[in-house]
């Protein structure tokens, strides 16, 4: 299926972690653990819209569109698809765009989340690496999104039971950008960097959180505690 | 969302000069759109923060090309709310947009960045949203922002800090799984 044999590991990637990990240049990361690791990075097309075509149209964007760019001419980076996609991801829009309502059901996800929990079932993969923090919340705790959501909004209502079952029928482990980065550090990513390695490692948790990574204080406190290969 | 009344209190506002109120009708209007589906939503949104940023700043007002926008804009908007009370919705909002060209217009000629004033209203527009709720995708299909500027963005806010769920620890044991 898709040329992936038994060993190989799947993490389909969604624009969040990818973008954080160009605009903080860590994209590195994803070579080293290909290679290492027999990862095989798959996006799907909305995805691939999203860090290339669209922002390669833009100045601004342009470095890290060419960037991720030669990632998929490399192909340390694929696209992947299913004869399924389109209407998958209609179903899971669909699904989640109708968990909470307020006067109207609200538009919790767009398609580039929707193709990347589509792909994880079929791809049979391992991860979905993804920065933003809604599908992450979905798929690990949906009551503390309808927590949030209600904290900002009281009016909101969400389908408990409903978010219960999205949960189970996109069950699969969600990794960020930094912890990608910190499994590829602690396995030697920066050791190029001699005695710097822990002083790199550490800043590039920080450049992760401020490229767009949703992650906490705290959190890149308990990791500026964490010691890396050199 | 009852679009006469909103611009009521837009062109209100507008008039007064009142920045604190023009910023927060531009975030009611971004909850408008996130819960309406609503575009005009946001060109609203974007109306009322760019007024709010131009008026703060004197570089702005003190040009002599100020009066003419603000008499322009004024006009427009009281035009809008005539076609809203007529029930001319699609008039009402052609001059919502008509605003928004005559903001993007007074912005780059009088602008001193490169990033101009309605792609920074979009980006509050999609941190409103995002806030409340809606996907980092959704906020930017929704409000017209970049993905690259509003991740980047929503990470310089306190934001993230209210979505953890599990520990460093046990997501990097996690992650090791992945990849044993």
């Amino acid at each position: 299926m898709f040329g992936r044999d038994s060993t190989m590991k799947t993490i389909v990637c969604d624009s969040s972690s990818l973008i954080s990990l160009a605009e903080s240049c860590s994209l590195g990361a994803l070579g080293f653990l290909k290679h290492k690791f027999d990862v095989d990075f798959v996006i799907p097309p909305s995805v691939e819209n999203e860090i290339v075509e669209r922002p390669s149209k833009y100045g601004r964007f342009s470095f890290s569109a060419a960037r991720l760019k030669h990632l998929l001419n490399e192909k340390v980076l694929r696209v992947a698809s299913t004869k399924t996609l389109f209407p998958d991801s209609q179903k899971i829009l669909s699904k989640a765009n109708s968990l909470f309502r307020s006067s109207k059901p609200l538009s919790l996800l767009q398609s580039g989340e929707a193709e990347c929990l589509a792909l994880v079932k079929p791809l049979q993969a391992q991860a979905l690496l993804i920065d933003e923090k809604t599908t992450r919340l979905l798929l690990e705790d949906p009551k503390k999104l309808y927590y949030v959501m209600q904290a900002e909004h009281k009016q909101v209502v969400g389908d408990e039971k409903a978010l219960a079952e999205f949960k189970k029928s996109y069950a699969v482990t969600a990794i960020r950008s930094t912890e990608l980065l910190a499994f590829a550090a602690q396995n030697g990513f920066f050791s190029g960097y001699g005695r710097d390695a822990n002083e790199v490692f550490h800043a590039a948790i920080y450049a992760l959180r401020y490229a767009g990574c949703s992650i906490s204080q705290n959190e890149i406190d308990d990791y500026q505690k964490i010691d890396v290969e050199a | 969302m009852d679009f006469k009344k909103q611009l009521l209190l837009l062109k209100a506002s507008f008039e007064k000069s009142d920045i604190t109120a023009l910023k927060r009708l531009s975030a009611v209007f971004a909850d408008g759109a996130f819960e309406d589906h609503q575009e005009e939503n946001i060109d609203l949104s974007i109306v009322a923060y760019a007024c709010a940023k131009f008026l703060e700043k004197p570089y702005v007002v003190d040009n002599p090309d100020w009066k003419d926008f603000r008499k322009n804009l004024l006009y427009l908007l009281s035009k809008a709310i005539e076609d809203f009370s007529a029930g001319k919705d699609k008039a009402g909002f052609a001059r919502i947009r008509d605003s928004v060209k005559l903001i993007q217009t007074l912005g780059e000629d009088l602008g001193r960045f490169a990033f101009g004033v309605i792609e920074k209203a979009r980006l509050k527009a999609g941190a409103e949203i995002y806030a409340k709720g809606a996907s980092l995708g959704a906020a930017v299909e929704i409000s017209g922002s970049e993905k690259q500027e509003l991740a980047s963005y929503i990470s310089s806010t306190k934001m993230p800090d209210k979505y953890v769920t599990k520990s460093v620890a046990q997501r990097l044991q996690e992650t090791k799984k992945i990849f044993s």
